[in-house]
């Protein structure tokens, strides 16, 4: 038997924690492989809008040309025989109604890149403020979890005090008592 | 030497620890699957995509303006305007020029939703991964918290039996300072031939404590045997 008493120690359980912290690694891991590449690829996205009103130039001018042939098609269904002068002012007419479709694309295309532009930026930036806030919270969790630790320190550190203060007292109890002890016992 | 405390855990919560494993199993097995699918659209449109957009409204446009085109000729010769004329011809290529700029609008539209549907969907998936890392960031603050929390317990705990351990140490050294204090007061009283019953004179003029007037007389230091090899540091 142990001059000391026995000791008992409790064996803290932390299987639950210890899940819980594994799915938590496993959900941000998640989040980085699964999730943040769309975001990425969509903020590379704002530099192809500027991109889209030659698209759409492009498809106005297609699209002018297609009506144009639409309708040298007819007439030659028709077979009217064109004069030179009505030739040529047909010719102009199809020249000057592609470009004001072009022109009219190109407008139309910028006010859909301003408005897609804007729609994106601001939804992005809703989605930064998401990334800021879990940046925050982490840190805010950290911080907590280190002020736990100090405290859990300091309170440590005053018990380790009080123990090695304790056993100092206790030797000196000894010294003490066998000292007075013997003196007494000399003196009577 | 210390022993161990061991606290099994409860029913209750095993059976919430086996709905949480079953719920979460179910999770991977099931949605995983299905979010990686969708994830896998979220992407801009491609080329093939683009052109099958463009396919589509360039036939609607097609479409709605033959039938327009059908109509506006048959009122034209009703009217007694022939195709040679000027009337039809002005009429054909304005015809025309509408029908390119509605149709070019038309596919532009077309595209620019596509573009749009992409963005929206990828917005959407942010959200989700944003709820993905409220939990993430939640959940291992919950488990590191619970760990500190039963940490601090512990030592707590820990300190309390070091003490009481000490204390239980400070008692033996007490009965140790008496021994040697009735060994070194005989040896000096014999040495002196001062006081006739050395025992008697120790435990009366020194009973302050329970060891000194007990367990100092239990251990006889008489006997000529050295107390303190008896105590346990």
């Amino acid at each position: 038997m142990s001059m000391g008493g026995k000791t008992y120690k409790y064996v803290p359980d932390y299987t639950s924690a210890n899940l819980m912290a594994q799915r938590a690694t496993d959900l941000w891991d998640r989040y980085n492989e699964a999730y943040a590449p769309k975001t990425r690829e969509l903020i590379s996205e704002l530099g192809n809008i500027p991109g889209r009103t030659e698209r759409a130039a492009g498809i106005s001018g297609e699209y002018a040309d297609r009506a144009n042939a639409d309708m040298l098609r007819t007439i030659s269904q028709y077979g009217i025989q064109l004069s030179p002068l009505q030739r040529e002012s047909l010719a102009r007419k199809m020249e000057s109604s592609k470009a004001l479709g072009v022109i009219a694309g190109k407008t139309t295309q910028d006010d859909v890149n301003r408005e897609q532009t804007e729609w994106l930026r601001q939804n992005l930036i809703q989605a930064g403020v998401g990334v800021r806030g879990a940046s925050n919270a982490a840190l805010e969790a950290a911080v907590n979890l280190e002020n736990q630790r100090n405290q859990e320190g300091y309170q440590k550190a005053a018990q380790k005090t009080a123990k090695s203060q304790a056993r100092v007292a206790g030797w000196q109890n000894l010294i003490g008592t066998g000292a007075s002890i013997a003196t007494a016992a000399a003196l009577s | 030497m210390s022993r161990k405390v061991v606290i099994p855990q409860t029913e209750r919560e095993k059976q919430m620890l086996g709905i949480s494993e079953e719920a979460w199993s179910t999770y991977n097995e099931l949605f995983i699957p299905i979010e990686d699918i969708w994830l896998e659209t979220v992407k801009p449109p491609s080329e093939s995509e683009y052109a099958r957009t463009q396919g589509r409204w360039t036939a609607e446009a097609a479409g709605t303006f033959g039938e327009q085109e059908r109509q506006t000729r048959q009122e034209l010769f009703a009217g007694g305007i022939g195709p040679g004329s000027g009337a039809f011809l002005s009429n054909l290529s304005t015809s025309a020029a509408n029908k390119g700029r509605a149709a070019g609008a038309a596919v532009n539209e077309g595209l620019n939703a596509a573009d749009m549907d992409y963005y929206q969907k990828a917005i959407l998936a942010d959200k989700f991964g944003k709820g993905v890392t409220q939990e993430s960031i939640g959940g291992l603050y919950s488990g590191a918290s619970a760990e500190a929390t039963a940490r601090r317990i512990g030592e707590a705990s820990k300190a309390n039996a070091d003490l009481a351990r000490i204390q239980n140490q400070m008692g033996w050294m007490d009965v140790a300072g008496t021994g040697l204090g009735l060994a070194t007061g005989y040896g000096l009283s014999k040495a002196s031939s001062v006081g006739s019953n050395p025992g008697d004179l120790v435990v009366q003029k020194s009973p302050n404590s329970f060891w000194e007037t007990e367990v100092g007389s239990l251990y006889n230091p008489f006997s000529g045997q050295s107390f303190i090899s008896h105590v346990t540091p």
